[in-house]
């Protein structure tokens, strides 16, 4: 959701004009999270298991809100 | 859960604590034995075939990702006929359900990064243990919040643990690129890449 309150990469019409929702924003933070990912993995060499272990929990916690 | 719990007890036929133990267990047991199955499944494939599989999987993933917000998922109800049973295969059957995840929604595209991550360990005893950590989590957390709410007649553990969709999308989509990229990475080194 944007502050327009648009979808991401939809355009909402506000007085008139066109309100870009933010989708670059959301490329833009996945872009270097990706980023930040593959070279804290190259460079420390992180084994995949704790990741998964982290990954499990935290989905499971972001998961309580879920309807 | 609170719900299910409730419908759990068959009219106070069991203690509420068995319910919920039922039900987290079932999830626990669900969990692990899906990812389980999933990290055995990389045990099929040679070293090589398999970091492809996972690479390509996490490209894929990735992908779908940056072009939609909204993970897939299946977006099914609790059936309603488990909740007329008012015993404790409810409890059980929703455990399953929620154990293993792809069954029930979703929320966010962070939960996929799960099974690639098992498959590239292909290790069993791993995908047991990813597993059952996310079925206590998922279930177990909303036991305790249940819990705290009969017992203490406070919400306290279901607020606090019930993030703000919008936040807890924010933080699950950066987590998710994030554990992509590792993903993509292990499996590059899988197939014998050297960087």
């Amino acid at each position: 959701m944007s502050f327009s309150g648009a979808e991401p990469g939809r355009v909402r019409r506000s007085a008139g004009r066109a309100v870009e929702a933010r989708a670059p924003d959301r490329r833009a933070r996945s872009t270097a999270a990706l980023a930040a990912g593959i070279v804290a993995t190259a460079a420390l060499d992180l084994p995949p298991l704790p990741a998964a272990l982290a990954i499990a929990v935290l989905v499971g916690v972001l998961q309580q809100g879920l309807p | 859960v609170a719900i299910m719990a409730e419908r759990a007890r068959g009219h106070g036929r069991t203690s509420l604590t068995v319910a919920l133990l039922v039900l987290t267990g079932a999830a626990m047991l669900s969990g692990a034995l899906v990812f389980a199955a999933v990290a055995e499944a990389g045990t099929l494939f040679p070293p090589l075939s398999r970091g492809l599989v996972a690479f390509v999987v996490s490209a894929v993933l990735i992908s779908a990702a940056f072009s939609r917000e909204k993970p897939v998922q299946w977006n099914a109800e609790t059936p309603g006929s488990w909740l007329e049973q008012e015993n404790l295969l409810v409890a059980v059957w929703n455990g399953l359900a929620l154990g293993a995840g792809f069954v029930t929604r979703l929320g966010f595209w962070l939960w996929w990064v799960l099974p690639l991550m098992v498959f590239e360990t292909a290790a069993g005893p791993d995908g047991l243990l990813v597993g059952a950590a996310y079925g206590l989590t998922r279930v177990g957390l909303s036991s305790v919040g249940a819990a705290t709410v009969y017992w203490l007649h406070s919400d306290v553990v279901a607020r606090a643990t019930s993030a703000r969709r919008h936040q807890a999308t924010l933080v699950a989509d950066f987590l998710f690129f994030c554990a992509a990229g590792i993903a993509l990475v292990v499996a590059a080194r899988i197939t014998g890449a050297r960087f």
